[in-house]
């Protein structure tokens, strides 16, 4: 989808479409599908990237993905909110650390890693 | 943990024994389980077969051997919560082992998902033994070798290789292969490029740890 394609998106719509992204991807990693896990990054980035451009920094929309049935949709969620709401979206890191559910679990614990070593600043 | 003696009691009764010995790697049954006497079982390979003894085929034909893969990994997944959540009997989960005669092949994989994390020398023990449900995991990966010119000596020094439970490899790899914001947009692997040893390997005993293989 094309970044103009993607301003005639409301925020709930586009919302919905990061939802549809996260939950292939997480079906792509279930199925050792590096490939297709990695084209859907870019789109949920142009995504991620369009709600920022919003007033407000509407990627906070994101936040009400926090506790979804589907993993990668909350890991997801948590990393695009960690530069808009830190302590939110730590926390919601640290609880998907704490359900030990693989990979996502393992890939929380990396980011939490990278941040506290300072590796990693979100923008 | 209840639960997976009530499936490890399953799968002896199926006459299925993950400790039974298989063939070294480098000859063309590599991997097999043997009689012990030397030689790989010689009998055609089914569909999902990965050289154990004889099963019955699957009830479902049309499940190749990547979908009899995810759903194992599914259900290692589901035992190791169950196991975290304490939530009591898993009859759903001994239900679908009952049904599904196949997943007795994975049953070595789905075991050795449930490790609790052990430590550094403990995963180091074990490297190079061939356990059935274990690889051994080149923490700094293999592909380093040609892309940074690491000494293949490195590589497969005795401290850059653990045994780990196989199904926590596929995750491990899979990570190093996905992209996200933290490296850049890259992949790990693809953010490690030209990078030393020392940050490889920081990185590497992390994922480890982070997956819950590493105390």
């Amino acid at each position: 989808m094309t970044p103009s394609k993607l301003k005639s998106l409301t925020s709930a719509e586009l919302k919905q479409l990061f939802e549809n992204l996260c939950i292939a991807q997480y079906d792509a990693l279930e199925g050792n599908e590096i490939a297709s896990f990695n084209r859907r990054f870019d789109r949920i980035l142009a995504i991620e990237n369009e709600l920022k451009s919003r007033p407000g920094d509407q990627r906070r929309i994101l936040m009400t993905l926090f506790g979804h049935p589907n993993m990668q949709v909350r890991l997801t969620a948590a990393r695009a909110n960690l530069a808009v709401d830190y302590i939110a979206a730590r926390r919601e890191l640290q609880a998907i650390v704490d359900e030990q559910w693989f990979p996502q679990a393992g890939d929380a614990g990396m980011t939490l890693w990278n941040l506290d070593r300072g590796f990693y600043h979100p923008t | 943990m209840r639960a997976l003696a009530c499936l490890q009691a399953l799968v002896e009764k199926g006459g299925f024994n993950p400790e039974q010995p298989r063939v070294p790697a480098g000859s063309p049954e590599g991997g097999q389980w043997t009689n012990g006497e030397g030689g790989g079982q010689s009998r055609q390979p089914g569909i999902g077969d990965n050289g154990g003894p004889t099963l019955d085929p699957p009830k479902d034909p049309s499940a190749d051997r990547s979908s009899k893969i995810k759903a194992a990994k599914a259900l290692a997944k589901a035992i190791a919560r169950q196991a975290l959540r304490r939530a009591g009997p898993i009859g759903a989960v001994v239900t679908a082992i009952e049904a599904a005669h196949w997943l007795y092949t994975e049953w070595p994989s789905i075991r050795s998902y449930q490790d609790a994390p052990k430590s550094f020398s403990e995963l180091q023990e074990q490297a190079g033994k061939k356990r059935p449900g274990y690889d051994d995991h080149h923490i700094v990966e293999q592909g380093a070798e040609s892309r940074e010119g690491f000494p293949r000596a490195h590589i497969d020094g005795a401290g850059n290789i653990v045994s780990i439970p196989r199904y926590k490899h596929h995750e491990i790899t899979g990570w190093y292969a996905t992209r996200n914001a933290e490296f850049g947009n890259l992949s790990p692997r693809d953010y490690l490029r030209g990078r030393g040893w020392g940050e490889h390997m920081e990185v590497g005993r992390d994922a480890l740890r982070r997956f819950k293989v590493l105390k």
